[in-house]
């Protein structure tokens, strides 16, 4: 009892003094999920888009896997891309191990699924009506398809802010990735599941209050999207 | 020169089949295409927006033959005509912008698409929806927005599927009346379905029959 | 970078595509849809860049150190740090992890240097080549720690190894840190030296760091061993006492070790060598001795080690 209510006074002088310590931390979080989300953001949804539009061989088993990859255990990718990204591994010339770039590699694989299968989803619950009512208006077949994605925007971006919101609290790759440098790869996950061992308790709340900040924007933006969604 | 002719014209797809003999429609007349639920009228209004292909036969917009293999001759000519296409899906946008949008396809610059929206939803009484979201529209609200859509191209030829099919039966005189209008003193070419012989007969100038895929002009 | 690059020409690739097969309102709609999205994009392409930029920019000029988390957690490292990474405008990136997975990270050569603390394991690292050297820079020793009560009542004594058979034989509650970390291999040496093989239900493996193997301990009043430094950084919030200390067995001795550039190029060998030159330097020593927490010193100069401990030169052997 004691511990917290001492904690809840240090994290909210952290929160409310801009202490650098804590500042870096979030910088860091904040930046390297945005930039992992965008990346993600570019690559998963013209894929997505592009599963929902064509009909080939192999569609469905595609679609299931990329369902089953939403729920990446992020241990799995932290492993996979370190054996890749060690002086030992495929890529180890690049020396990226415990970088951010790492981070952001991790981050990227862990969004990219979610922001596709999300993607396909959306695109196929459109009203299958819009693409025959344009050309019937008088769209070319490219008109056509920027009125369909512009049906699908509020999904699309539903989309990845859920990548968003997954990176953004995930603890496996940054950890394994970035290694927890202080100022460099030390994320808010990383350091509240690190840094509280070092008796940082305050530090920790003080992180946790800004993760479940974040959470919170983030399904309420969500809510939102799906509101305006037809 | 006639509107469209149809010569010897198979179409339908999944086993219906349409078949048209001969058929011509003059410029500035009022068509009422009449039949009961599946005997083709969609499948001849897909064919003369040039949304369809037929199986076999020419058919002929302004005396000239409609060139398939060019996707770029087919959508100069769908920019040609207006066509209110049956149970219409409005985009998730405002009213205003639904509107908007063939005219925007077409490359009408801003003012001018500004003023013909204005006067469209005067013409049709809707001014109070202008800035509503198409979600919070009623069943006849959205088939009023899709005719304005359509009304608005003031292109010389409208094909219309079923245009007062939802429409409250109040704004169904507002309607016909427009159409007729835009008939009589600004010579467009109408044509369109209904189920509704007092309909075809209260606006068409000539009327076809439709049953199961054969076509009786009168 | 390129694959940014890719992305981007993705983009305007298609505002190409509208503009070529159709005429100027093809532009315009494609604008119309993705002016919005574009705006996003490009924030994030400036974000990557920045990353990429303040890596790439960084990297000459960054050591990495993988370390103990004992060393780390004390906060031993921020204290001495500091003024070598002024002096030599550089940023030590510290990895903090057990001795195993820190040589193990240094054998794949994803780092430059390693602090660590397994005696042996040391020496065979610079015999196999991936060390060029290991100096002694500093010690403190182990104790046993366990609940002020004292159920098995081996407070006191003098030789470990008696009262660890005692602590097997009455079954009580010892958590060990099961990571392969320098303290998980002194106490599997000091295990093996009592001929048993600790397991049962009163033998918990932690597999975390040493703080975190402390709160456990403390849960579960059970006895644990742990380095005196990270004993006296974390005794604010345990309860846990200091029940076995003295045995010279128990001496704790650190030591670091450049990761050898022939068998593994990408190593940066003068910087790294310039931080084994700084934590041996008298000026140094002088701060690790004087580094303290809660009113007590948790480490000794490289000087008092020397008893058992030389200084090795692979080169040489």
């Amino acid at each position: 009892m004691d511990m917290l209510s001492e904690g809840l006074s240090g994290a909210l002088r952290l929160l409310l003094g801009f202490d650098p310590d804590f500042t870096a931390i979030v910088a860091v979080s904040v930046l390297v999920a945005f930039t992992s989300t965008s990346l993600a953001a570019l690559t998963a949804v013209p894929v997505g888009v592009l599963i929902a539009q064509r009909r080939f061989p192999g569609r469905g088993g595609v679609i299931a896997v990329l369902n089953t990859l939403m729920s990446l255990p992020t241990v799995v990718v932290g492993l996979l891309v370190y054996s890749m990204l060690s002086r030992n591994g495929l890529f180890g010339s690049l020396g990226l191990l415990y970088t951010r770039t790492a981070m952001v590699i991790g981050q990227w694989i862990l969004a990219f699924p979610i922001v596709a299968a999300l993607t396909v989803a959306t695109m196929e619950g459109l009203d299958t009506r819009v693409h025959s009512t344009a050309i019937s208006l008088g769209a070319s077949p490219m008109q056509a398809f920027l009125r369909l994605l512009s049906e699908a925007r509020f999904g699309i971006v539903a989309a990845v802010v859920a990548g968003f919101g997954r990176v953004f609290a995930e603890v496996g790759v940054s950890m394994m990735l970035g290694g927890n440098i202080k100022t460099y790869t030390r994320s808010i996950t990383t350091a509240i599941a690190l840094e509280t061992n070092r008796g940082e308790f305050a530090l920790g709340l003080a992180l946790g209050i800004v993760l479940l900040t974040v959470a919170l924007l983030v399904n309420i933006l969500l809510a939102l999207l799906k509101r305006r969604t037809p | 020169m006639t509107a469209y002719r149809l010569n010897n014209i198979e179409a339908g797809h999944n086993g219906f089949s349409l078949t048209i003999d001969d058929w011509t429609v003059e410029p500035g007349s009022m068509v009422a295409v009449v039949g009961p639920n599946g005997a083709g009228k969609t499948t001849l209004l897909n064919v003369l927006a040039f949304m369809e292909k037929p199986k076999r036969g020419t058919l002929s917009f302004r005396s000239r033959p409609v060139d398939y293999s060019s996707p770029r001759s087919l959508l100069a000519l769908r920019r040609n005509i207006a066509y209110l296409a049956q149970n219409p899906c409005l985009f998730n946008m405002s009213v205003r912008r639904n509107i908007e949008y063939g005219l925007r396809l077409r490359g009408v610059p801003r003012n001018i698409i500004g003023e013909q929206v204005k006067q469209i939803l005067e013409e049709l009484e809707m001014t109070e929806l202008e800035h509503r979201n198409v979600r919070e529209l009623s069943g006849g609200e959205v088939q009023l927005v899709a005719l304005a859509r359509t009304f608005v191209l003031h292109s010389s030829v409208l094909l219309l599927d079923e245009p007062t099919g939802n429409v409250d039966k109040a704004r169904i005189g507002i309607v016909e009346r427009r159409l007729a209008e835009m008939n009589e003193s600004d010579g467009v070419t109408v044509i369109f379905t209904t189920h509704s012989e007092v309909q075809a007969r209260r606006m068409a100038d000539s009327r076809i029959h439709i049953t199961a895929g054969r076509v009786a002009v009168n | 970078m390129t694959l940014g690059v890719m992305v981007l020409w993705r983009r305007f690739g298609f505002l190409a595509g509208a503009l070529s097969r159709d005429n100027q309102d093809g532009f315009m709609k494609a604008m119309e849809f993705t002016e919005k999205t574009l705006v996003t994009v490009m924030i994030g392409l400036i974000a990557l860049c920045t990353v990429h930029a303040a890596d790439a920019g960084d990297r000459s000029r960054v050591l990495r150190l993988a370390t103990t988390t004992s060393t780390y957690e004390t906060g031993l490292l921020d204290h001495i740090l500091p003024l070598f990474e002024q002096r030599q405008n550089i940023k030590v990136h510290v990895i903090s992890v057990g001795t195993g997975k820190a040589m193990a990270v240094a054998r794949a050569g994803d780092v430059d240097v390693i602090l660590v603390h397994a005696r042996q394991a040391e020496d065979q690292f610079v015999r196999e080549g991936y060390g060029s050297y290991r100096r002694t820079v500093m010690a403190n020793d182990f104790i046993i720690a366990g609940p002020a009560d004292d159920p098995a009542g081996v407070k006191g004594m003098r030789e470990t190894g008696a009262a660890l058979r005692r602590l097997a034989g009455g079954q009580h509650l010892f958590v060990s840190r099961g990571d392969d970390s320098g303290t998980h291999k002194k106490e599997s040496q000091l295990w093996a030296a009592t001929g048993i093989r600790p397991q049962g239900k009163w033998y918990l493996e932690s597999g975390q760091g040493m703080s975190s193997t402390l709160t456990v301990a403390d849960e579960k009043n059970a006895y644990v061993l742990v380095d005196r430094a990270s004993y006296i950084a974390n005794s604010k919030r345990l309860r846990l006492h200091v029940i076995v200390e003295g045995d010279p067995e128990l001496l704790n001795v650190y030591g670091v070790i450049p990761v050898s550039h022939e068998r593994r190029p990408s190593v940066k060998t003068m910087l790294a060598d310039a931080l084994v030159d700084w934590l041996v330097s008298p000026e140094c020593q002088k701060m690790i001795e004087e580094f303290a927490l809660e009113g007590e010193r948790l480490f000794k100069p490289a000087s008092a080690a020397e008893t058992d401990a030389g200084d090795t030169d692979g080169h040489a052997e």
